[in-house]
């Protein structure tokens, strides 16, 4: 191949081509774009959880700069459907006239010069609400007597789901062991560091709107808006600028960003919305909240017999656009058997509404949660057996010569060896020496613990796999136009969005690998819906492998059609013509591809006789399976405890991963160790409580505590590699994984730590109160047995 | 609207300016200056990606009054072109992967560069506490700190490093 | 998040500040190092009239020894103490909390005054100073004149300071030569505000002042754990059990509930810094 041995190939740590403009200041975030006569936005937001909008008093002299649901024209509500029977679908207005169902949910626009006027004037509405009561916690909400949030619907519940698998009674017979627990992911927040933004004009000479937004998906969000805005697609221009961070939340197209898009459509005046951090917290997505009951059958040797579950997923009032909070649910269930040869399975589950913020994918999506429950458990089930629990983990491991291996949860697992991740994992944490210090003891007297979580993901899913989730969008490709320049440089135009993945560089490294020109001369462009194909954008693990499979197809049906012209420069066969060093080279000689531009754009002359002009071709591409590829890894993490103030403190922390062919292992290693940072975050630190009157008690970063950098240790990785097959180059998606093992791993630490009184931490986060109180509990339970005696 | 006539230098050229009281200095310099490097991650003081420096001490950009700086002296990357050891952080950070989205990088090199240059930080464990008021969601911070451990070893090994200024 | 509008003005001095306030009409505020205020205004929880700002008055920055006391000028930085710049009457205590006290560049603006003022009782100064028993100095329209510490902190983020009163200084005893102290925040990263702060001073033989923050609405001076230190010559860690008995003594004296979980946190910060002033 053409970029082989340059440095600058597939597997070389190329350093990013966007570093340069953020060192220099020079990002442009949508904060940043400046344009003339342009009006800042404020929403004015209910102070309440669930009430009905008596009146909207606006004072006297400012009713023009006031936007309420009714000002709005051609705009119409968010409805995101799930095709799921039993599907319970609500109207999400973009501006509420008649009932809340959130604290933060937008009422109304207040339109000013700056930021600031807009604030004053959102301060001086007055708003009238009867409050209702607010439904507050999961279990509560779908009981009987439970005030409905939505009109027509019988339960708070938003979507059932069940599955049975294996027979579960005869694992129930055969067990020797059974454990029962119940778990708690509580919510959190996305906590991109910049937040949403959207700036829209109308582009009187295109006669068209333009909307620069944060958004992991800015064709999408022009889909979405043609669907919302009584305007036609080819009016509608998405651009995502520099993107500060999205981790899903920007996957979302919400009512602020349609319906600053539908007034600056409707007004022609340039609007800009910046979301500040307190908004942040009332609603952008909150993530996570999920309870697990599970009761797991195992044999006396620890080999896991069957797992009975029961999910219950709080997804707060409404459904977001496009997948609304219902991918958790089914996520949820899929995922619990996890790397695990599991023979027999029942789950069921809910997602209920609630009088919160709604919420939706982040990093991880579900399977934190499900590999929490199946972690925590497998801990269980090792230590009710008396033995080592990464042991009992790699024994009931799917094995290599099982692959591929079709779950019960009909999910094919493709390659790989997870045992083994688990094994090196434990090397490099060096489990004997941490057996050894804790039975020596600290001399701080401290307790030390160490624990592992493994998880498989599905990444990089296709068609068929988005199918079986009812989802309205079916992400299952991407694209990309490979334009070859009239002198030789190159540029690369792709649907999907980079806000920190690096694919800036990755994807020019995947075309410098299939074409040869050099790295410095390509660009890659992304994020402008009017620049480059259609593409789904950035989330689900996908980018890689599916825009770089899109840029590996694009990058070779160029060096189709720059052959032919080569060969007729050189007097060749075209399958005599190689291509490499920013030239093609035939037997008897080689012509640049400057030369070969020069040609095809403006020396027609030159070409073939059968060759069109111009070198500018688009490709799409789909893996060749739907169903994914598994992107594996375990996490080992060493823990201290304070007993005496439940402060945790993370000592080691291993991670052990299979993405298969790595493109660029610099920004791999990235990817893991800022999604560990995450998970250490949904582990110790994040979370957003709500009173029972629904008022959220962590609208500030002073309440909700984001890990800095004392609190995310130096992370050890170890790469396996496995190709895999069904991809170009094998590449599988590793962008979320990270986050997905750190809660389950520290709490296996903190229960391996705490062993002695027994103490176990079974949600998150584990704050130092929730792991004293979890000794405290302990050590009464230990008093009360030691009374009775 | 009240308003205050204040005078100020700039990235080394002074400016002077109408500014209403309530008018964060990371607005009035976002805004009133389009000096756009000093970014807002939380408008409470927790973050630091509003970090600039006033009189050449790092402060936080969103709650320092613009009208406060009347008369002193405030510096934001944008003032850094080709500052050498910023220049050196730059490589660093490109070199050890210190940034993904570069939302909270400009905060995170005003802040390395007052760090090494005051010499308060000893061991790796201390840069950790020096840096925990700039928060980074995407790297995990393991690029930041290896780019600032390499930028100050690079700072401290440069020819004529106890006489040059900074 | 943008504050309401507000007037503002830069006091040259203290009669300047007061003449200001006293001509202001609607609400008017001080603002010193605005790192506590700053985000009250852009959350719109403080809404002023006026600012009067006290950063430009060069007497609330001085810091000097006078006889056996130090008096810090209510505008010293966090920094300044941190960085050792100034006289200390406290033994290296007082520049180590500096340190951890929130970040650098919050402690390049952060004041002495602005801390005790807004009289958080998780913060570092009001517990620390009130070990130290320290005497603030203020200045009104009425005059002058000066409170100990612990009559100063009233409750929950109030003080005995009339609106118009601005604290001009802080004198702080100097800790004799076999003075000794013991310190310990916990708090769940370093800058935070803590969860349990607790602070021992061991002034000589029998005297001691142990300090603990955040459990009630005001720094509390434990006096029947400061009585127990007081009556041990050196640490032995089976202390610490009389230690709970008797911060469970102190905080139901002072009216104060906390649950298990609470009580063993701050029993273990209060142990803590005893052993360290003991040991
Ligand atoms: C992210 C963050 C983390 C923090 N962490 C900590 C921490 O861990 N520990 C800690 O102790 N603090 C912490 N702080 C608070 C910080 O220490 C503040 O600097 C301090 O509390 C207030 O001082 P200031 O000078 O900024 O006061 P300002 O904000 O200017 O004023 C605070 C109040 O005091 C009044 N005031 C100020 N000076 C005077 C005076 N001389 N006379 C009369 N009234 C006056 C003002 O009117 C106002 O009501 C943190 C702050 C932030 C933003
Ligand atoms: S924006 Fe100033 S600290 Fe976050
Ligand atoms: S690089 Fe995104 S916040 Fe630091």
């Amino acid at each position: 191949m053409g970029g082989e041995g340059s440095g600058f190939g597939i597997g070389d740590a190329v350093r990013r081509k966007e570093d340069r403009r953020h060192l220099f200041g020079r990002g442009q975030f949508t904060a940043d774009l400046r344009i003339p006569r342009l009006q800042e936005v404020a929403f004015l937001r209910s102070p309440i959880a669930h009430g009905r909008i008596r009146a909207i008093h606006v004072p006297e002299g400012l009713r023009d700069r006031v936007v309420l649901a009714g000002d709005l024209r051609g705009a119409r509500s968010i409805r995101a459907v799930t095709d799921a029977p039993g599907f319970n679908a609500a109207d999400f207005p973009l501006l509420a006239s008649d009932k809340v169902l959130f604290v933060g949910q937008p009422v109304a626009m207040c339109l000013a010069p700056s930021r600031a006027e807009a604030e004053d004037i959102a301060q001086a509405i007055d708003l009238e609400i009867d409050e209702l009561p607010a439904v507050v916690d999961m279990e509560a909400a779908v009981r009987p007597d439970a005030p409905l949030l939505h009109e027509g619907w019988g339960r708070n519940v938003f979507l059932t789901r069940e599955f049975e698998a294996g027979d579960l009674e005869r694992a129930r017979a055969e067990a020797a062991v059974t454990i029962e627990r119940t778990y708690r992911l509580n919510r959190q927040a996305g906590v991109s560091m910049e937040g949403r933004a959207i700036l829209a004009h109308w582009d009187d000479r295109l006669d068209e709107l333009v909307v620069w937004n944060s958004t992991q998906m800015p064709h999408q969000v022009r889909y979405a808006l043609a669907l919302h805005l009584d305007l036609d697609e080819h009016r509608i221009r998405v651009v995502a600028p520099d993107v500060g961070g999205g981790f899903g939340l920007k996957n979302i197209v919400y009512p602020e960003e349609i319906a600053v898009a539908a007034l600056a459509a409707q007004v022609r005046q340039p609007l800009r919305w910046i979301e500040d951090r307190r908004e942040h917290f009332l609603a952008s997505i909150h993530c996570r909240e999920t309870l697990y009951n599970v009761t797991a059958f195992a044999t006396a040797e620890g080999r896991l017999l069957g797992v009975d579950v029961t999910v219950q997923v709080d997804a707060g009032a409404y459904a977001t656009w496009p997948n609304g909070p219902n991918m958790e649910l089914g996520m949820a269930i899929k995922n619990v058997p996890g790397p695990y040869r599991l023979e027999a399975y029942r789950a069921r589950g809910w997602t209920a509404a609630t009088n919160k913020a709604p919420i939706g994918p982040y990093r991880g999506v579900a399977r934190p949660g499900a590999c929490f429950c199946i972690e925590r458990t497998i801990d269980e089930i090792a230590r009710a057996v008396g033995r080592e629990p990464h042991e009992v983990r790699m024994e009931n491991m799917v094995r290599p010569d099982q692959m591929p291996y079709r779950s019960l949860t009909n999910m094919l697992y493709d390659n790989g060896d997870y045992a083994e991740s688990v094994r090196i994992a434990a090397d490099l944490v060096d489990v004997a020496s941490v057996r050894a210090r804790q039975a020596q003891g600290e001399a701080d007297g401290r307790l030390i613990g160490v624990g592992f979580a493994a998880y498989t993901e599905q990444t990089a899913h296709g068609c068929g796999e988005w199918i079986t989730r009812g989802v309205p969008i079916i992400p299952g490709y991407e694209s990309c136009t490979a334009r070859l320049m009239s002198d030789g440089s190159l540029q690369l135009l792709v649907g999907i969005q980079s806000h920190g993945q690096g694919l800036e560089t990755t994807l020019a490294q995947v075309a410098h690998h299939e074409l040869g020109v050099p790295f410095e001369r390509i660009s890659v462009r992304h994020g402008d819906s009017a620049l480059s194909p259609f593409g789904m954008g950035t989330f689900a693990s996908r980018s890689m492998v599916m825009a770089g499979g899109a840029v590996a197809r694009a990058s070779r049906m160029l060096a189709a059609r720059i052959r032919p012209i080569a060969a007729q420069l050189l007097q060749c066969t075209p399958d005599a013509i190689t291509l490499r060093d920013g030239a093609a080279h035939g037997p008897q000689g080689s012509v640049d591809f400057a030369e070969i531009g020069r040609v095809a754009y403006v020396r027609q002359e030159g070409l073939p006789r059968d060759a069109a002009p111009t070198l500018d071709v688009t490709a799409t591409y789909s893996p060749e399976i739907d169903t994914g590829v598994f992107c594996y890894s375990t996490h080992a993490a060493v823990v201290a405890v304070d007993p005496g103030t439940g402060t945790v403190e993370i000592l080691d922390y291993a991670v052990v991963e299979d993405c298969g062919t790595i493109v660029n292992p610099m920004i791999v290693d990235g990817q893991i160790v800022g999604g560990v940072a995450q998970g250490i975050g949904n582990a110790l630190y994040e979370e957003i409580p709500y009173d029972t009157s629904g008022q959220p008690l962590a609208t500030t970063l002073a309440d909700y505590l984001l890990p800095g950098a004392p609190a995310i240790p130096g992370i050890k990785i170890a790469h396996m590699c496995t190709p895999a097959e069904h991809t170009e180059y094998g590449m599988k998606g590793m962008g979320e994984g990270g986050a997905i093992s750190p809660p389950a791993a520290i709490a296996n630490a903190l229960r391996d730590a705490l062993a002695d009184t027994g103490a176990e931490l079974c949600e998150t986060p584990m704050t130092p109160r929730r792991v004293l109180a979890a000794i405290l509990a302990a050590e009464s339970r230990i008093h009360a047995r030691e009374a009775a005696e | 609207m009240i308003r205050r006539e204040i005078a100020l230098e700039v990235n080394g050229r002074s400016v002077h300016a109408s500014v209403e009281p309530r008018q964060s200095l990371a607005d009035y310099l976002r805004d009133g200056l389009d000096l756009t490097a000093t970014h807002l991650g939380c408008e409470h003081g927790v973050c630091g990606a509003c970090t600039l420096l006033l009189d050449g001490e790092p402060v936080r950009g969103c709650i320092t009054l613009a009208v406060a700086a009347e008369g002193r002296r405030v510096d934001t990357l944008e003032a850094f072109d080709e500052d050498p050891l910023m220049n050196l952080l730059r490589q660093a950070f490109s070199e050890h992967h210190g940034l993904q989205c570069g939302f909270c990088t400009p905060g995170m090199l005003l802040m390395a560069r007052d760090i090494i240059l005051s010499d308060r930080v000893a061991s790796d464990a201390e840069l950790r506490v020096a840096l925990s008021g700039n928060i980074c969601r995407c790297t995990g911070y393991a690029g930041i700190l290896r780019a600032i451990s390499a930028a100050r070893e690079a700072w401290q090994a440069r020819p004529h490093a106890a006489t040059g200024p900074a | 998040m943008k504050p309401a509008p507000f007037d503002y003005a830069a006091a040259r001095d203290l009669d300047h500040a007061l003449a200001l306030f006293g001509e202001a009409e609607g609400e008017a505020k001080y603002i010193a190092g605005g790192q506590t205020l700053g985000p009250m205004l852009n959350l719109r929880l403080s809404q002023p009239d006026r600012l009067i700002d006290l950063g430009r008055i060069d007497a609330l920055r001085d810091a000097r020894s006078e006889g056996d006391r130090v008096v810090f000028g209510a505008g010293v930085r966090h920094a300044e103490i941190e960085d050792g710049l100034l006289p200390d009457p406290s033994g290296g205590l007082m520049p180590q909390a500096a340190a951890r006290l929130a970040y650098r560049a919050i402690r390049n603006r952060g004041t002495l005054g602005g801390s005790l003022v807004h009289a958080d009782p998780a913060a570092e100064w009001p517990n620390i100073l009130l070990a130290l028993d320290a005497t603030v100095h203020l200045r009104g329209l009425a005059g002058a004149r000066e409170v100990r510490l612990g009559d100063f902190q009233l409750g929950y983020l109030t003080t005995d300071l009339a609106p118009d009163e601005i604290v001009a200084s802080i004198s702080i005893p100097v800790l004799g030569p076999t003075a000794r102290w013991g310190y310990h925040k916990l708090c769940r990263q370093p800058g935070e505000f803590a969860q349990s702060l607790a602070v021992t001073v061991v002034f000589g033989p029998g005297r001691v002042r142990c300090v603990l923050g955040c459990a009630g609405p005001v720094p509390l001076l434990l006096k029947a754990v400061s009585a127990l230190a007081g009556g041990v010559s050196g640490w032995r860690d089976d202390v610490r059990t009389e230690i709970a008995a008797a911060l469970e003594t102190d905080l139901s004296a002072a009216g104060i509930a906390v649950d298990a979980v609470d009580l063993r946190a701050h029993a273990a910060t209060v142990a803590r810094s005893m052993k360290d002033a003991l040991a």
